[in-house]
């Protein structure tokens, strides 16, 4: 055995922990330990069904004989678990073998002890008989691992009984009300309960086996102290690689943190390429200068203006109808005619409310499909009336909160971007190119933007254009905007210049005929527009 | 690889195994309280009979709480029924956190599914089914049984003397010492011997009287042993006096070099 082979993890457990691993056995390898059952007792359990009259004797003789159709599923688990699983063909070959070894006391006395599965394997796999295996299986038992296979077995007994009754009920249940059986008639169906003990037999058979197996590989662990042994060698051979093992204990946590270190740098790099994305006002900056003070007193006055305004002073008035009146009122007149005569809409409600949920029902079907249908109104006229005008819709007028109306330009805009750079008024310079590049893209070249667009939405959009010219002066346009907007940063006299020469050139020195497209590069003939 | 624990980790960075337990033990856990209530009804029963009608009524009530909630209280209140607690199980949520009172409510109404068609026959088939022996209720609520192993520690007295190991040792292998120190009556003594003989080259390393070198090959397997349960014994918290005591050595190996 070479510890290094093991499939599961070693470990010293107790004995129902022990029980539950050999469970997980059973169902790592479930498929293989079922097709073997199969094959080794459903030619016995027919052959039974044809010899007894009463078939419930087949499924006795088949549970009499478990002992035997164990050993192939012990076969199986003993190899799996040190990492050569045999195959179905091999097992059923090495079957015979293993089936004569010790099988009269194993179908006699030993038959009905309550830890078979737990003994199976000294017999099976150390091979002892006589007193060594009675002193094997003392030694073996002790610790608490006796009882809990003790447990296994009678628990696994009556779940076998549990699992048989339990789909004779099901199938009860499930019979149709016409049918009707009688307990007597039930029980009487022998081949049903043969096939249901049999199922349920299937399908515990090897869990039963493997888990006792695991119960006896958890003793053998700790009695012999494979866990220890696996360590021990790995230790040694860090020790005898010896110098290195001083920063075995420090490596882990060194790894981790360079990795937390690359993790960290990869957000702040991921996060830097955001800024285009972000949204931007083109409202009056707060941080204008030449505004007051904002004393404490001014403060306390708009606070008690704040506070006397409408969001302050609501009053609710909820009326409530005065019941005893009511009654007072009603008692003096009419004593009993009303409890004996309901209205007679309430009688007709009482008697047509399926035909009102109905109608109500229909409305709302209705109010439902003409909201999807005005909700979906422009994809729906896109897919009606593909390939004609599809801009059906006026051209947007405002962007970013930007009026971006042709009228609302100055005649000449680079002129008028000019002046208010020589008065010092930078900011509004660099906000008229951009909103007039906006402004002329949208009215004069295909350009759709939604209302809520970005300035990277805007130059995302104009990218799809097409047009490198225009693309490539209108990200740099977007990225002195944004710094002029955000981070106060006023670009150059010669970039202010560039922008002011790269506007000219594009939208203004093409006339306003210039709708299809703007490739080839005008000459800088001085404006049109005398001003 | 198998394991019957499941390794949970916690927002600090911290592993640990949760053992969800397997169907026999729960059986016997539901069996123990199910006698447990049984017990209290037939009590409740010869009390409340000499009640007349009332106490028929009042019997009916009883039994519908202690069959409803019963686990809950149990569950929410101690983490666990008395059955449990008696084969050292434990509800917690999946991620190891105390259970409440919804999920626990949520596992105890749907026994009522796990029980179908018989006796939790369902239930039964959903823990061989499921990887961590849940049962539909256990399932729906995100809830685990698992195993709580007390750790043993053995008396003082057993343990000799405290020693630093000569090599540092990382988790697995702290606790492979450990558990080689507190299985020595499981453990026969060639089979020690054996173990302890893997680590010969990293013992020798350690202070003490290493000049015996002419012994015999089984008192050398002896001290081999009582070594490696000395650095066991120091892992076990038993270290007062090591520091000292390995100064000691330390110097006592000064002046014979």
């Amino acid at each position: 055995m070479n510890p290094a082979n093991i499939v599961f993890r070693l470990r010293s457990r107790d004995p129902h922990e022990a029980v539950d691993l050999g469970f997980k056995f059973a169902r790592r390898w479930w498929p293989l330990l079922v097709k073997l059952w199969i094959c080794v007792t459903l030619l016995p359990f027919i052959l039974g069904l044809l010899i007894f009259d009463n078939s419930v004797w087949a499924l006795v003789l088949l549970w009499w004989w478990l002992p035997i159709w164990e050993r192939p599923q012990l076969y199986v688990l003993s190899r799996a678990v040190f990492g050569e699983v045999p195959s179905l063909k091999q097992t059923l070959r090495a079957f015979p073998g293993m089936l004569w070894k010790q099988i009269l006391p194993s179908l006699t006395w030993r038959r009905l002890s309550p830890s078979r599965s737990f003994d199976l394997p000294v017999q099976q796999l150390e091979g002892l008989t006589g007193r060594p295996r009675t002193m094997r299986l003392s030694v073996l038992h002790r610790d608490g691992a006796g009882s809990v296979a003790f447990w296994l077995t009678i628990v696994g007994a009556s779940v076998a009984i549990l699992l048989m009754c339990g789909q004779v009920l099901l199938l009860y249940m499930l019979l149709p009300d016409t049918v009707t059986l009688s307990w007597k008639t039930l029980f009487d169906i022998d081949l049903l309960w043969a096939v249901t003990g049999y199922l349920s037999l299937s399908l515990l058979g090897p869990f039963y086996v493997a888990g006792g197996f695991g119960l006896y590989l958890n003793r053998r662990v700790l009695l012999e102290g494979w866990d220890l042994e696996l360590v021990f060698r790995q230790l040694a051979e860090r020790c005898s690689r010896g110098g290195e093992h001083s920063a075995v204990s420090t490596k882990p946590s060194r790894m981790s943190s360079g990795g937390m270190a690359a993790l960290m740098l990869a957000i702040c790099l991921f996060a830097s390429g955001y800024p285009d994305l972000s949204w931007a006002e083109t409202g009056t900056d707060a941080a204008d200068d030449g505004q007051e003070l904002y004393t404490p007193e001014k403060a306390q006055d708009d606070i008690q203006q704040i506070l006397s305004g409408p969001e302050f002073r609501r009053k609710d008035v909820t009326r409530v109808p005065k019941l005893w009146k009511d009654w007072l009122e009603s008692d003096t007149g009419n004593d009993e005619g009303d409890i004996a005569a309901p209205p007679d809409w309430i009688l007709w409600l009482g008697q047509n409310l399926a035909k009102v949920f109905q109608a109500a029902a229909w409305i709302a079907i209705i109010l439902v499909i003409l909201y999807v249908l005005y909700r979906h109104r422009d994809a729906l006229l896109a897919a009606v009336s593909r390939g004609s005008v599809v801009r059906a819709r006026p051209a947007l007028t405002r962007v970013m909160n930007m009026d971006i109306r042709e009228i609302s330009l100055p005649e000449s805009v680079s002129k008028a971007a000019q002046t208010l750079w020589q008065q010092k008024k930078c900011r509004e310079a660099i906000a008229l190119l951009y909103r007039a590049s906006l402004s002329r893209l949208v009215n004069r070249f295909p350009l759709r933007l939604s209302p809520g667009a970005t300035e990277g939405d805007c130059l995302q959009e104009v990218r799809r254009l097409n047009k490198e010219e225009i693309s490539s002066y209108f990200a740099k346009l977007t990225r002195s905007w944004q710094a002029v907007a955000y981070a106060h940063h006023i670009p150059s006299q010669t970039d202010f210049q560039e922008l002011c020469q790269g506007w000219v050139s594009l939208f203004e020195s093409g006339g306003l005929e210039n709708v299809g497209g703007v490739d080839s590069k005008a000459p800088e003939t001085g404006e049109p527009h005398a001003s | 690889m198998l394991d019957t624990a499941v390794a949970i980790e916690t927002p600090e960075g911290i592993d640990f195994d949760l053992v969800p337990s397997g169907p026999i033990a729960r059986v016997l856990a539901y069996l123990a309280d199910l006698l447990i209530r049984g017990v209290v009804m037939i009590a409740l029963s010869i009390f409340l009979g000499l009640l007349g009608d009332f106490g028929g009524g009042l019997y009916l009530v009883f039994y519908f709480f202690l069959e409803w909630l019963y686990p809950v209280v149990f569950e929410v209140t101690r983490g666990a029924t008395p059955g449990k607690m008696w084969l050292d199980l434990k509800v917690v949520h999946d991620d190891g956190t105390p259970v409440t009172l919804s999920s626990s409510l949520l596992r105890n109404l749907l026994r009522t599914a796990d029980f179908l068609p018989l006796f939790y026959a369902t239930g039964l088939i959903s823990m061989l089914c499921n990887d961590q022996f849940k049962r539909l209720g256990d399932i729906a609520a995100g809830t685990l049984v698992v195993r709580i192993s007390k750790p043993r520690q053995p008396a003082r007295q057993e343990l000799p003397p405290p020693s630093l190991s000569p090599v540092p040792l990382n988790q697995a292998e702290q606790a492979a010492v450990i558990q080689f120190t507190l299985r020595h009556d499981v453990l026969s003594k060639p089979r020690q011997a054996e173990l302890a003989g893997i680590l010969e080259s990293m013992l020798l390393g350690m202070p003490g009287d290493t000049q015996s070198v002419t012994s015999s090959t089984e008192e050398a397997d002896q001290k081999n042993v009582f070594k490696l349960r000395q650095i066991g014994a120091y892992l076990l918290g038993n270290n007062q006096g090591a520091n000292a005591q390995n100064q000691t050595a330390q110097s006592s190996e000064a002046t014979s070099s």
